[in-house]
């Protein structure tokens, strides 16, 4: 199984500030959350991603709040050892020559731990905040999403893994015949090249789309990412969703199918009892979408095995419903004795790829 | 308060000196990795230096359509660079490097206002409008924006960023547990710009940055960046060699803010300075003879002919610089180019010498000496105004760095010019620059 962490600010329940014990307003749990999820071996921890129903910025709630996810990807690096770092820049508000530099810098600095998160903003509340962007219709939404990441697919690989030479004796940094420019001229956009950063550790960054359901741009993308993560609400939907994608799988275009990644925001207690006066206690301070998982963290790594066993997914990004709560009890039940049995035994492994077990692309 | 000095550190893979990776003591397989980064903030914090700054590049160095194979790579980027230090170190201020002309306003202020949370008020910008034609055809477009278009752009950005940080006022979280507010919706404003460049409508999606804006820092010296400066920086990292410039420079900012509301008093300028440093002066300068005996002499006509925008790889490397020719072929250059074409002129350089003077300083000051005559350069351009402190470039790193902090820093404590302690939290703190008003 394959285990993420995804942070929210508070929580990712809305009514999480109220209950929380931190300061209101406290960064550096985003980095400490980074650091307890490497404890517990999850594989990756995830930064930035949008509140489910994209509040407008500031409208005073606390769910309105976020980071921006690469200062918390690169401020993580030196905190944690060996867990990935992913963080969301949804491409419809980004350039694909700034995403690979980015992105390539975060995976050499963190020994090829990083992981980048596209999905689309597809809000027209947010994006009027962008002089050059629009909304696309689905067509050419999907379009222009394939687009954007065959650019970064390719600006990483205009490095050959042999091309950054620095050899101090000759004086030779660079083998130019070994870097090539990707002379991209396409619908949505025209990309020179090359990257000027070499060629990551992993040969891509972690490749996840954040999908959230549509058709199209599922099936654009597709032969394109390593990770799919969704939200589909039951054991049959996923598992239908699952063996749709890898039914569409191509072994020309990748060795192996998309992993699916299921999101999941467990509310926990040490008892049932207690599991349930916190969702109600929750339920009344702020509506939210209704919970994974109601109960303890054991249940919670059954329901988990459930999900695995029918063969529904392979993996899942957990969403703390209350950082200081539930945090704790998720790493307590992931690490724990039933984990191996459900997880495998905890691996060292030195990047992100390796750790979710994606073939590094030639 | 007696004035004091201020010094940043500006990374670089390898070194400042473009033979710097070359250097026995540098592992060059190393500076893409984080610890490189660290140890170098580590040893800038450890000598009380203000900020740690990343410069910013958006296309590959070539030559004639391929990479330039003797030059070092440009830094990564430098968002990453810095929040990874600032994840690292307590007290140094972060400068990143990122460019008004291939970003867009409403992602950059919530990058820098999260990277200022995230380090407790240490975050720097520094703003450029990228200087290299190139990057045009890796962002979808056809041709660089034009020189004074970009600065109207730059100065439309920033007054965009501003808008933003100053969109929650900085007590607009409530934090009302019980009664469910969050955050006072009166006190955080959309800022509902619309521009010639931007349309930006939304207030940040972060309350007020810890230093109200992070530093504005800028790096350009023509007159479009001069006026632009006078408008918006707080810290000048400029590239005057003389001092007699570097002073002129400095008026020519200073005599320009008051038309812009703006005080001269709350400017810093830190020139660029690289330090090859020895015991003596005999050995700085085997310092610097083996540096530039390292420096392939193709890198020099390379730099050269980029920074002058004219080819010169096909002349006989020791003719003299076609100064004329040069002018002649265009009237956009930068005031680092006039100044290396008048003292070509004034000295008689040929292509190699001058391939050599800007390869070996990137066209920055540099000084050779003891760590003495290291401050009584710092101390006569301090002195005169014409320099707040100084952006260090050591030659190669770490010992180029090292050497500086554990030689030049004390001397300089030791005469009451620089601190010996950080007595604040924050970058402004450090630089002695107020926190700004929410307009």
């Amino acid at each position: 199984m394959r285990l993420m962490l995804s942070v929210a600010h508070h929580g990712w329940h809305p009514g999480a500030w109220r209950v929380s014990e931190t300061s209101l307003f406290h960064p550096q749990s985003l980095i400490d959350a980074a650091v307890r999820a490497e404890q517990a071996n999850f594989d990756a921890v995830i930064f930035g991603m949008p509140d489910p129903e994209f509040k407008t910025p500031g409208d005073g709630s606390a769910a309105s709040v976020r980071f921006d996810a690469l200062p918390l990807m690169g401020a993580a690096i030196g905190a944690t050892k060996r867990i990935g770092l992913c963080g969301y820049w949804p491409l419809d508000v980004a350039e694909p020559f700034h995403v690979a530099r980015v992105m390539a810098s975060l995976d050499h600095l963190s020994g090829g731990r990083a992981g980048w998160v596209a999905g689309l903003t597809g809000r027209d509340n947010l994006l009027a905040d962008y002089a050059h962007m629009a909304l696309f219709d689905e067509p050419e939404a999907a379009d222009r999403a394939a687009e954007f990441i065959s650019v970064v697919r390719a600006l990483c690989d205009s490095w050959n893994d042999q091309a950054y030479v620095v050899d101090q004796t000759s004086g030779i940094f660079v083998d130019p015949d070994r870097v090539r420019p990707i002379m991209h001229d396409g619908s949505h956009f025209t990309v020179r090249g090359p990257l000027n950063v070499p060629r990551p550790i992993q040969g891509y960054p972690v490749l996840v789309f954040h999908d959230r359901g549509s058709e199209a741009l599922r099936a654009a993308v597709q032969p394109l990412v390593d990770v799919l993560l969704c939200d589909l609400p039951t054991p049959d939907q996923a598992a239908q969703f699952r063996a749709d994608v890898r039914s569409r799988h191509s072994p020309s275009e990748r060795s192996s199918p998309a992993l699916v990644i299921k999101t999941a925001m467990p509310i926990l207690g040490r008892t049932e009892r207690e599991a349930l006066q916190r969702a109600d206690e929750l339920a009344t301070l702020e509506a939210a979408p209704s919970p994974f998982f109601v109960g303890t963290p054991a249940g919670f790594v059954a329901e988990l095995a459930k999900w695995l066993a029918h063969e529904a997914c392979d993996g899942f990004d957990i969403r703390p419903a209350v950082n200081t709560c539930d945090l704790d009890l998720i790493c307590e039940a992931v690490a724990s004795p039933l984990r191996p049995a459900v997880c495998g035994n905890s691996k060292r492994h030195s990047t992100l790829r390796e750790s979710l077990r994606i073939a590094r692309p030639n | 308060m007696t004035r004091k000095l201020h010094f940043g550190l500006f990374i670089y893979p390898g070194g400042h000196h473009l033979a710097g990776w070359r250097h026995p003591s540098v592992a060059p397989k190393e500076i893409l990795g984080f610890e490189y980064y660290k140890r170098a903030a580590a040893t800038a914090e450890r000598g009380l230096f203000d900020l740690y700054f990343v410069g910013d590049m958006l296309a590959a160095r070539e030559r004639e359509g391929r990479l330039v194979a003797e030059g070092a790579l440009n830094n990564i980027d430098s968002i990453s660079i810095d929040s990874a230090v600032a994840g690292a170190t307590r007290h140094i201020g972060v400068v990143a490097t990122l460019s008004t002309t291939y970003n867009e306003p409403y992602a950059i202020a919530e990058r820098f206002a999260s990277l200022d949370h995230i380090s407790g008020g240490r975050a720097g910008w520094n703003i450029v409008t990228t200087a290299n034609d190139d990057a045009a055809l890796n962002f979808s477009r056809k041709t660089h924006m034009e020189k004074t278009l970009r600065y109207q752009r730059a100065k439309e950005f920033v007054d965009v960023c501003t808008g933003l940080w100053d969109s929650w006022a900085d007590d607009a979280l409530v934090g009302n547990r019980t009664g469910g507010r969050f955050a006072d919706t009166h006190k955080i404003r959309p800022i509902d710009h619309v521009g010639e460049f931007f349309s930006v409508k939304n207030p940040l999606t972060l309350p007020r940055p810890p230093q109200g804006w992070p530093v504005l820092v800028q790096a350009g010296g023509s007159q479009a960046g001069i006026d632009f400066a006078a408008s918006v920086a707080e810290v000048i990292f400029t590239a005057q060699t003389k001092l007699a410039e570097a002073s002129a420079f400095r008026q020519s900012v200073e005599s320009r803010m008051p038309k812009y509301g703006r005080d001269p008093a709350s400017l810093r300028v830190l020139p660029g300075l690289m330090p090859i440093i020895g015991d003596t002066e005999q050995s700085a300068l085997r310092k610097e003879e083996e540096l530039n005996e390292l420096l392939h002499p193709a890198v020099g006509i390379w730099m050269l002919s980029e920074q002058l925008k004219f080819r010169l790889y096909d002349l006989p490397a020791d003719a003299r610089l076609p100064t004329a020719d040069i002018r002649a072929s265009s009237s956009d250059f930068t005031p680092r180019a006039i100044s290396l074409l008048d003292k070509a002129d004034a000295e008689n350089l040929s292509i190699r010498e001058c391939g050599r003077l800007v390869a070996a300083s990137r066209s920055h000051g540099s000084i050779v000496g003891t760590p003495e005559q290291i401050v009584d350069h710092i101390v006569a351009w301090f002195e005169a105004g014409a320099a707040d402190g100084f952006n260090i470039m050591p030659p190669y790193f770490p010992n180029g760095l090292d050497v500086f902090v554990d030689q030049v820093i004390p001397i300089l404590q030791r005469r009451g010019l620089f601190r010996t302690a950080y007595e604040g939290a924050m970058l402004r703190d450090h630089l002695g620059l107020a926190r700004p008003v929410r307009s």
